[in-house]
């Protein structure tokens, strides 16, 4: 049945369950005769609520870990827990529907369909989800597209919105099958800074809701969104802290100089508003 | 089942999608089938006008000559022989099951004189049977009776191209019946004028005739015993062969042919000669569906062509679908459901234009078509068969595409 994370207990009611749990994970790529080591050994707990920033530079061998805990790829050794199901053990097709049913992925380059509407956008998870009829489809994709502010284009097309609708698009897409943990991968690579506040504002308030998110990033700027930060280093993770002084996206944008507020971003802002009173 | 419905969804969006290069990739399967419609159209149409043409000479045809003779070495040809008689004809429907019609056959090259003209011409001498046999009708009068033939009554029917030449083109037909004809001298009443037959597959006209009651023909314009053939109908074209074997028994007995001898007459049958026919136009037909699948072939290979370019450049969005949840086989699904569309609505297409074109060709060249269900049906299922072999192999590869380098595909 479609319970939705939004509403559920956020952080800090003292049993909050563990959404990811990896052991001693080891990712060797052979290349010839040659063997990559490009995680060598991580063991990571992400608790229901958490909002996560990975941080490291490229080879550090965080993308490698976001495919593993995304469903998208297999660790040579190691265990791999996600909502209590054993991933390391699953096939290609129990993969793809752990993905389909548990996970939202948003993208650096949002990788929507071209030439598709917003709407049949969102909706492209459940129809690969059998048990969800049309009509229901629909319900979902239009509130989740509502709730990223976007009611009033779900007719539109990816090339007639601007690359933040898009990365919100993109978002109400991840969120569609209520999954129980988002991974977004430098969701702001793509974007100018009111763009990423805009997208962290968005990912900040659906934290609040008690959506688990791990997001990918080498800007510390977004990473101090997040309540907490990891940093990866040639296959290791050196560093797992709490994040200080966190960061408000809201207020950031706020802080911004004033520009010439277009209709879509005034609907967005309503729908905040209604959203922190819901 | 809901999951069915979601595929045909998915990959009608993405055909959509790409409405030009859909259209570009079902016109290569919509020239396939429409050929093969047409071709198989006009394969058939003349097959069968070949095959109406074949039993136009005759239903289900047997001649019986005599044989050669042969005097002092020297052999005289076929037909020459003076040993066939009106009781061998009489003999081939009482004692061959497969057989129930048999006429006898005498032939003159007479000079015959009507309205002031005079025009030479074939009579033939025959009985009633001869009508059913040869598959001769009347225009206007109607052919002699059995009594007439008995008594040699001196009645005839004559053919129009003797009308032609007697009487001109344009003469009104009823009005020749009860006309007298002279043939040798001899003066005969027209009963009956035969419907055009035109020329028969050798030139022959065969509407330069007359045809008469046999013993008139025999007694008083030939005088002579014997007849020149024997013509014999079997009851179908399958019994045909059954029934010259059974003449050939009956008239080796009745001319106590000896076993081991060649008998004294010759039998051939309508069948050679439609055999022959069909046979080249069967390979005409064969000829034209080689070249008709030829291009269904290629309307195949270009499905398969944009289909890899498609799943090229679509990587990404491959990608994306498997993040998303897509199986693999639900991706093959997906494109080989859009091969499928692809192929299911060209072959509609397709069949509607090959019945156009054979409907212009018929109209426009006098061809004989004939649009066959099992045409239509034939080239609708190797369109869609098409589809699916061409485009698998790239439904496969989709298939089996890696979601994460697919997401990184640039």
């Amino acid at each position: 049945m479609h319970t939705n994370k939004l509403g559920a207990s956020p952080l800090g009611s003292g049993q909050a369950k563990t959404v990811i749990s990896v052991k001693g994970i080891e990712k060797i790529y052979s290349m010839g005769d040659v063997k990559v080591y490009a995680l060598r050994g991580i063991d990571m707990d992400v608790t229901e609520g958490e909002f996560v920033a990975v941080m490291g530079t490229s080879g550090s061998g965080k993308s490698t870990l976001m495919n593993i805990l995304g469903c998208l790829d297999q660790p040579t050794k190691g265990t791999y827990t996600l909502d209590g199901l054993n991933i390391s053990a699953a096939s290609r097709n129990e993969l793809a529907e752990i993905r389909n049913k548990k996970i939202g992925f948003v993208f650096q380059s949002f990788n929507l369909l071209s030439r598709t509407s917003a709407l049949e956008n969102v909706e492209l998870p459940l129809l690969y989800n059998r048990k969800i009829e049309s009509t229901e489809r629909r319900e979902r994709a239009v509130k989740a597209l509502t709730s990223v502010g976007l009611a009033s284009r779900m007719k539109n097309m990816p090339n007639q919105l601007s690359g933040g609708q898009q990365q919100r698009v993109a978002i109400a897409r991840a969120l569609v099958n209520d999954p129980v943990i988002i991974f977004a991968d430098e969701p702001t690579g793509n974007l100018d800074s009111r763009t990423s506040f805009e997208v962290m504002d968005i990912f900040q308030k659906l934290n609040e809701k008690g959506i688990t998110i791990v997001l990918v990033t080498h800007e510390p700027d977004i990473a101090q969104f997040a309540t907490r930060k990891v940093v990866f280093k040639d296959g290791r993770m050196i560093d797992d802290v709490q994040v200080k002084d966190r960061k408000n996206a809201a207020k950031e944008l706020a802080a911004l100089p004033p520009i010439d507020q277009t209709e879509d971003e005034k609907a967005m802002t309503e729908a905040n508003k209604t959203n922190v009173e819901a | 089942m809901g999951i069915i419905i979601n595929i045909l969804r998915i990959s009608l969006l993405a055909l959509r999608k790409n409405l030009l290069r859909t259209l570009l990739t079902m016109l290569g399967i919509i020239i396939g089938v429409a050929s093969v419609v047409a071709m198989m159209g006009i394969g058939t149409g003349s097959k069968q006008s070949i095959e109406s043409q074949v039993n136009n000479l005759g239903t289900n045809m047997i001649i019986i000559f005599p044989a050669s003779t042969s005097y002092g070495g020297v052999a005289s040809g076929a037909g020459t022989n003076q040993n066939l008689t009106v009781e061998d004809a009489a003999a081939i429907p009482l004692y061959c099951p497969s057989v129930p019609l048999s006429a006898p056959i005498v032939r003159s090259t007479s000079q015959v004189l009507a309205n002031g003209q005079n025009w030479r011409t074939t009579v033939y001498g025959s009985t009633t049977d001869y009508f059913p046999i040869k598959n001769l009708h009347t225009v206007a009068g109607d052919i002699f009776t059995p009594q007439e033939n008995k008594s040699a009554a001196k009645v005839c029917l004559i053919g129009q191209t003797v009308v032609k030449n007697l009487w001109g083109a344009n003469y009104d037909l009823n009005s020749i019946i009860g006309q007298s004809i002279r043939i040798t001298n001899i003066p005969f009443v027209i009963v009956g004028v035969l419907e055009i037959k035109g020329q028969n597959s050798f030139g022959q006209d065969q509407d330069d005739v007359i045809v008469a009651p046999f013993y008139t023909v025999q007694r008083r314009i030939l005088s002579i015993t014997w007849v020149n053939q024997i013509l014999a109908s079997a009851a179908s074209a399958t019994l045909v062969t059954a029934g010259s074997d059974e003449i050939t028994d009956i008239l080796s007995q009745r001319h106590k042919v000896l076993p081991g001898v060649a008998p004294d007459f010759t039998i051939r049958t309508q069948a050679d000669l439609s055999n022959a026919f069909s046979s080249i136009s069967n390979v005409m037909s064969v000829l034209l569906l080689i070249i008709a699948s030829i291009s269904l072939l290629v309307g195949g290979i270009g499905i398969m062509n944009i289909m890899l370019v498609s799943i090229t450049e679509r990587t990404r969005e491959i990608g994306l679908r498997m993040a998303v949840g897509a199986k693999g086989n639900i991706i093959l699904l997906q494109f080989l459901t859009e091969a499928v569309v692809i192929s299911f609505f060209g072959g509609i297409i397709g069949v509607g234009l090959g019945i156009g074109v054979a409907m212009i060709v018929k109209n426009a060249m006098h061809w004989p078509i004939v649009i066959s269900v099992e045409s239509i049906l034939i080239a609708f299922l190797s369109a869609a068969g098409v589809g699916i072999f061409f485009g698998f192999y790239p439904a496969r590869k989709a298939s089996m595409l890696n979601p994460i380098d697919a997401l990184r595909f640039e």
